[in-house]
């Protein structure tokens, strides 16, 4: 079963990308799925089901925990050490990941 | 007033579920509304007219995540019907709501769960069906019994039929789960 739950040697997917970046502040998950909303302008949205699955995994992975139960007793998930250690190396990757198509980008428009 | 009731049988969620949740929503638009499911269908109750679309999710959730479970979806805009057992549960929204799964992975993974699950009912399955025909055999030729070994006759016999569609039930979640990958 550890199989499907494990996050190890694996690239996060857009989706956990954005939910991790969301958890650098402590949120309650209705939270995470506006801010990504709004972040993205609606490019990247995300449903419950698909929200509540990642948030498993990553509790599991032991990327996130849960902490404390806020008045609307929806309780709060909140980044670990070992959490913003991934997210770090992530965003790394992707910048690196953008660099190399704005390296294409500008052949192609100067190609033009 | 007498409360008026529906009943439609369920063809199977694995092989169907497109339609199905298809047909929940029309069932609504004409006022019946989608609020049990029992004897391996379901059950309506007749209401005012709405367009309300449907959804089901496979995760088999435990008691203490519940809340945070139901309250995400409900935050969402989805609001829960009913669940069988603990790990299949149907929700209902507005039309213009975003839809529980938005992206393939973990959608791929919702069919992937189902899989385990009949796996796990299989397993139990199995175990009954050689119980059974052991102790058919036992009240059969040793003790001699012929009720006893009806029972166990009809146990037996259910048990096959019942470990045939859930084997088929499971491939078809395997398919599934693997067409998304």
């Amino acid at each position: 079963m550890s199989r499907n739950n494990s996050f190890t040697e694996e690239q996060l997917t857009d989706s956990s990308y954005y939910i991790l970046l969301a958890l650098v502040k402590p949120m309650h998950g209705y939270g995470i799925m506006q801010y990504i909303e709004e972040l993205t302008s609606k490019e990247t949205i995300i449903g419950p089901a698909t929200l509540y699955t990642i948030l498993k995994k990553m509790q599991d992975a032991e990327f996130i925990a849960l902490g404390e139960e806020d008045n609307n007793r929806r309780k709060t998930y909140t980044i670990t050490e070992k959490g913003k250690e991934v997210i770090k190396k992530e965003i790394h990757r992707r910048i690196r990941m953008a660099e190399h198509g704005k390296k294409a980008l500008s052949i192609l428009d100067g190609g033009k | 007033m007498k409360e008026q009731t529906k009943y439609r049988p369920s063809m199977g969620l694995a092989f169907n579920e497109d339609r199905e949740m298809i047909m929940l929503r029309e069932m609504a638009n004409k006022g019946w509304k989608f609020y049990s499911y029992k004897y391996l269908g379901y059950k309506f109750k007749k209401g005012y007219p709405e367009d309300l679309i449907y959804s089901v999710d496979m995760h088999t959730v435990k008691k203490d995540e519940k809340e945070q479970y139901f309250n995400l979806f409900e935050d969402a805009g989805w609001a829960h019907i009913c669940s069988i057992g603990n790990s299949i549960h149907y929700f209902s929204a507005p039309p213009d709501t975003k839809p529980i799964y938005t992206d393939r992975d973990t959608l791929s993974e919702k069919y992937k769960k189902g899989t385990r699950d009949v796996i796990k009912g299989i397993a139990v399955i199995i175990m009954i069906l050689v119980l059974s025909s052991l102790l058919n055999i036992v009240f059969d030729r040793f003790l001699v019994n012929d009720v006893l070994s009806l029972i166990t006759a009809i146990i037996t016999g259910g048990s096959i039929g019942l470990l045939a569609a859930m084997i088929v039930t499971g491939i078809m979640l395997k398919i599934k789960s693997g067409k998304l990958h």
